[in-house]
């Protein structure tokens, strides 16, 4: 059996604690609850034919008055940076906390999860936000928390991106 | 050809055309069969011999050959290892203080740490210690120790394991990732991989939140703990149930201590998989069961919460017994108080209208006569210690009968041989007075308050030297003398009752003007020789003589009266015996009489 720590970040309210909601419990609330510090849930997944267990660490959002603390992020195997397709400012949090991530954790295995796909309507993120984040050579996936959209590829991928490292 | 090679061609021609001997030749032979490399050769060969040249080369590729050598095996570590020591030896002994300053920035840290973990065991020691010295228990303890011939240390360690090591994490410190997990049968363990990593975020977060350097050591929940013990690639956090021991945490330190010596490589390499920490289980079922109790956890009796509320009780009693003893102690101060003040109210002369208690003492307002002495108003030691009265008299005038004849007294100061009495409110005077002050008494008495009448029948007249005491001293020192066995008056006699008979008439004239009624006895005297009979007959006859003289002289009759001695005595044989004396008798009239 192995374990891996991974961490999800992103702005504030950009769906970190539903998306890990929808993958451990398959639930979905509107109900907004922010996160205080840290909150942990945990996943079995299979790779092939490995057994892993995803410690899921679910760290409070960033904002102008609470910044990420490095050691939630120290000793992660992988990462997941979420961004509000909704809200374009929750993207400059994504780069600058991808810069954080390689800071304080090193070379690990991260991707970008663009939330709320659902709200088609409200999609405010353009054509430069895409290319720059694919100048990172990342695995960028769209997902919903709501309709469960790319949820369960998301953490599957990365996944196997650790166990391949 | 290109021209280095044309070049080198002729340098090694010429090289060839400059050796001369035959040995040359040889050599020529070479240069010319082997060409440019023979040259290289030689320039390696000379590289190898020149130390200078030699030492450049190795220099330039050591650090990469120790490292390439360290992959593969200890050898290069075995080799230093002893160089390594007389070198360090070498330094320490060369500049103790150098050393001393390269170690400052490490020793500083686990000097005060170690210093930090001793004082927190100590405490916790004495912690126990303090709690267990004086309740009952302890005392049993003692007494088991001197039963049993232990140490009492001995005993109460052995009675004091009330604990249980529930559960014990090992935990990756720096992915927060769960090595191994073990737990006591008895214990419900939930999903140990999510409590290992919430207790490195909680850990985290405290560390952050109070920007400290030391990190997290225990959490207590109820009468639940986790003691945690950090190294610096793994945590051992162990759950307790009850009061851990000190000597617990220096097992956990062991514990964590053994854990990095044996799996440094592993620790530092871990990646996820946990498979080679299954080793580890007896050490950490060490932790488990060698800390585990054996006798029951007994619920503590909450002695000190019983002293603290016997000796609540106890003050509230003493409070109360206090404040009921000063109630008493006031009441019988009041009865003692009222006692006093009534005595003095029932003095004669004396009203008491108001007592106030006040700051010195008590005031008491009241009437007092002035005949009352300050000294009447009985205040006994206990009393002016106890009230400190101050009086506020008003004079007045008592009607008390007491003071009635004093004030009559004082109002008519008796003198010596008269006597006051009271008889209800009547004034009995006795005794004999002069007339001027029975004058006083007569017109003053009256005057005096509390009195209702006047009794003077015991109270005589006695003027000194006035023409009545004269005249009736005169008459007594009359003596009539008779020859023995004779009735008739003797010459001398005759001669003295004209002057008699003068003195009588007088007196009765003096008595009449003051009001006085008089009598005047003769006593006709006989000697003790002869019959009494006739003795009788003679005195009789002697004051009857005289008598007749008397009246012959124009005294009133009324006046005189006859009587004989009764006991003569028939010794007496002077002449004295045979006389007749006169004796008056003076009386106030009776008012009805005189009328």
């Amino acid at each position: 059996m192995i374990q891996k720590k991974i961490c999800l970040l992103g702005a504030f309210a950009v769906g970190k604690t539903s998306l890990i909601k929808r993958y451990v419990s398959s639930l979905y609330s509107d109900k907004y609850h922010t996160t205080v510090g840290v909150k942990i849930d945990k996943k079995l997944v299979s790779v092939g034919d490995k057994a892993l267990t995803l410690m899921i660490w679910d760290v409070a959002g960033e904002d102008d008055y609470t910044t990420l603390k490095p050691t939630y992020i120290r000793g992660a195997g992988g990462c997941i940076i979420v961004v509000d397709t909704t809200r374009p400012n929750t993207f400059e949090v994504a780069l600058m906390l991808h810069g954080r991530v390689k800071e304080h954790a090193g070379d690990i295995p991260v991707l970008f999860a663009l939330n709320k796909c659902d709200l088609k309507e409200k999609w405010l993120l353009e054509d430069k936000h895409l290319n720059q984040l694919a100048a990172f050579q990342l695995p960028i996936i769209k997902t919903s928390a709501k309709d469960g959209l790319g949820v369960d590829a998301m953490f599957q991928a990365l996944a196997e991106r650790m166990i391949e490292v | 050809m290109k021209s280095a090679e044309r070049t080198k061609a002729s340098s090694i021609l010429n090289a060839a055309a400059t050796m001369s001997t035959d040995s040359d030749d040889l050599e020529r032979l070479r240069l010319l069969l082997l060409g440019s490399d023979y040259i290289g050769l030689l320039a390696l060969k000379n590289q190898l011999q020149d130390v200078n040249l030699y030492t450049a080369r190795v220099a330039s590729v050591l650090a990469e050959a120790i490292q390439m050598r360290s992959h593969s095996d200890n050898a290069i570590t075995q080799a230093l290892a002893p160089n390594m020591d007389k070198a360090v030896e070498h330094f320490i002994n060369r500049d103790p203080q150098l050393v001393a300053n390269a170690l400052y920035p490490v020793m500083g840290p686990a000097i005060r740490k170690s210093i930090h973990e001793t004082l927190t065991q100590t405490l916790e020691t004495f912690n126990q210690l303090l709690e267990q010295s004086l309740s009952p228990r302890s005392i049993r303890w003692r007494f088991d120790a001197w039963r049993t011939g232990r140490k009492y240390s001995e005993v109460v360690l052995m009675k004091t394991l009330v604990y249980q090591v529930e559960q014990v994490f090992l935990i990756h410190r720096k992915t927060s990732l769960l090595l191994q997990h073990v737990v006591s049968e008895q214990a419900i363990a939930k999903d140990p991989d999510m409590v290992s990593s919430m207790l490195s975020a909680i850990q985290d977060f405290m560390a952050d939140s109070f920007t400290n350097e030391s990190s997290l050591n225990a959490l207590r929940l109820g009468d639940l703990s986790v003691l945690i013990e950090q190294g610096p690639y793994v945590a051992i956090a162990a759950v307790v149930r009850g009061a851990p021991p000190a000597e617990l945490r220096s097992l956990l330190i062991q514990t964590v201590e053994t854990i990095h010596q044996r799996y440094d490589g592993l620790l530092k390499n871990y990646s996820g998989d946990s498979q080679p920490f299954s080793t580890t289980q007896p050490l950490l079922n060490q932790c488990l069961q060698a800390q585990r109790q054996t006798s029951q956890t007994q619920r503590k009796k909450p002695w000190l919460a019983y002293g603290l509320l016997g000796l609540l009780l106890a003050g509230l009693g003493y409070w109360a017994y206090s404040n009921y003893a000063e109630q008493q102690r006031l009441l019988a101060k009041q009865r003692l108080w009222e006692q006093t003040v009534a005595q003095w109210d029932a003095q004669p002369g004396v009203v008491i209208l108001d007592s106030q208690p006040t700051e010195q003492g008590y005031q008491v307002k009241g009437l007092r006569d002035p005949l009352v002495a300050d000294t009447a108003i009985t205040l006994d030691d206990q009393v002016r210690t106890t009230f400190n009265p101050v009086f506020e008299w008003q004079p007045y005038v008592s009607a008390e009968p007491s003071l009635a004849l004093q004030r009559a007294q004082q109002l008519l100061q008796p003198p010596a041989g008269v006597e006051l009495n009271l008889e209800g409110s009547t004034l009995k005077v006795s005794g004999s007075a002069d007339s001027a002050w029975i004058t006083r008494l007569e017109q003053g008495w009256h005057y005096s308050l509390g009195l209702e009448g006047l009794d003077t029948s015991q109270l005589i007249r006695q003027d000194i030297e006035t023409p009545l005491t004269q005249t009736i001293n005169t008459i007594k020192n009359t003596v009539f003398l008779f020859e023995r066995g004779k009735s008739e008056l003797s010459e001398l006699g005759s001669i003295q009752v004209p002057v008699l008979a003068e003195n009588l008439k007088r007196l009765e004239q003096l008595a009449a003007e003051q009001q006085l009624s008089v009598q005047v006895t003769l006593m006709g005297n006989t000697d003790g020789s002869g019959a009494e009979d006739f003795n009788r007959q003679l005195g009789l006859a002697r004051a009857q003589g005289l008598v007749d003289q008397l009246l012959n002289f124009g005294v009133s009759k009324a006046l005189l009266v006859i009587a004989i001695a009764a006991n003569t005595s028939p010794i007496a044989t002077s002449e004295g015996q045979r006389s007749v004396t006169l004796k008056v008798d003076l009386q106030a009239l009776d008012p009805q009489t005189s009328s």
